[in-house]
């Protein structure tokens, strides 16, 4: 081969490689433009995370149960999370108060919680009631107005801090 | 006396920063990504090097054909630079092939820098159009990503919400050997220039 063909030759190959492939990527594609380019829309990935057709029937936030502890010094609220979402999800705090019988109980969260993909987790919010509320009987669960919830949220590293305000107590 | 003379001419004439940068320049496309990008903790990867795109979305997997095809030319291209730089390094001892083995030397060595450059000038760009599109297009909230390496942490809000992603940036050991290389295929081309000139 003469140094001009090779001259020639050389510069010119790495350009048939680049834009071969590029040439390639369209036509597997069957030359449409926007499956070439995105391909699978990164929307759909997002989708993927809240499903269509959920496994979740009810609330995602369900109140179960609550019961008083330390001879009546404490409440403890049983509450189910029915994760709506396909990722896991650390809740990192929960709060929310009540009025009751004139003073404010406040409930937390002691510790976090993960709730799997899609799954269900059991969270006990638990808060003291004040010291003169002893002999006090607690009203059904239904007639507790909460307020000022607060949670944060974990989704791989990204925090959600939701707050409510608001007015409410036992009705 | 004589012969020992043309030995050591011989290893004169052959580029040596050239075989090493060569041989570099052959593994680099497949020694890994180039740069990494992270929102939360994997909640949003991207990987990038101009050989591969890899990228992910709360653990599902996102690419664009194109942009991998592109990658893959981009990968022979390169792997045919450090060929050709192999090749004239080596081919600079023959008498009869000074001329190619110049041509392939001057064609190959400096190419591997320019996509260094162009890989960080791009990144730059992009970070700097980033940093600024909030503030046009309006957006509750200000982006302030680190400029090529290191942690920032975006902060949202509106009444009642906030959102809070920790973002981080790096450059990968991969990076370092581009580099290295790249400055490896400058030292070629000087000492071509300086052996076959002189």
């Amino acid at each position: 081969m003469s140094e001009q063909a090779v001259r020639a030759i050389v510069p010119i190959i790495p350009l048939i490689l680049i834009f071969g492939c590029v040439g390639t990527a369209f036509a597997t594609h069957d030359w449409d433009v926007q499956a070439t380019l995105v391909g699978e829309q990164p929307f759909e990935a997002l989708g993927r995370l809240v499903p269509a057709e959920s496994n979740v029937d009810g609330e995602v936030l369900e109140f179960t149960d609550f019961q008083l502890a330390d001879n009546g010094t404490k409440l403890m609220l049983e509450v189910t999370l029915h994760s709506p979402v396909n990722v896991p999800v650390t809740i990192k705090e929960l709060s929310t108060e009540f009025a009751l019988a004139g003073s404010t109980v406040t409930l937390r969260l002691p510790q976090e919680v993960e709730v799997p993909a899609q799954g269900s987790a059991s969270l006990t919010l638990a808060g003291s009631l004040p010291e003169m509320q002893d002999t006090l009987t607690v009203p059904p669960l239904e007639t507790f107005a909460f307020r000022g919830m607060k949670l944060t949220l974990d989704v791989y590293g990204i925090q959600l801090k939701l707050e409510e305000s608001g007015q409410g107590g036992a009705r | 006396m004589l012969e020992e003379s043309q030995k050591s001419d011989l290893l004169y004439r052959v580029n040596w920063p050239g075989i090493i940068a060569g041989l570099f320049t052959i593994a680099l496309p497949f020694l890994g990504m180039w740069w990494q990008f992270e929102l939360g903790t994997g909640a949003v990867v991207m990987a990038l090097s101009p050989f591969g795109v890899e990228s992910s979305i709360f653990g599902e997997s996102v690419s664009s054909p194109l942009f991998l095809w592109i990658t893959l030319g981009l990968k022979l291209a390169v792997v045919y630079l450090g060929v050709l730089l192999l090749t004239g390094s080596v081919l600079s001892v023959s008498n009869s092939h000074t001329a190619t083995a110049e041509l392939f030397v001057r064609f190959s060595a400096r190419k591997l820098s320019w996509l260094v450059v162009a890989f960080v000038a791009g990144l730059l760009i992009f970070i700097v159009l980033a940093n600024q599109l909030p503030e046009m297009v309006g957006l509750p909230f200000q982006l302030e990503l680190p400029y090529l390496i290191g942690t920032s942490t975006l902060s949202a809000g509106v009444e009642g919400m906030h959102l809070t992603i920790p973002i981080v940036m790096n450059f990968t050991q991969a990076f370092g050997i581009a580099v290295v290389t790249a400055a490896l295929g400058i030292v070629a081309w000087l000492y071509q220039k300086k052996t076959f000139i002189s």
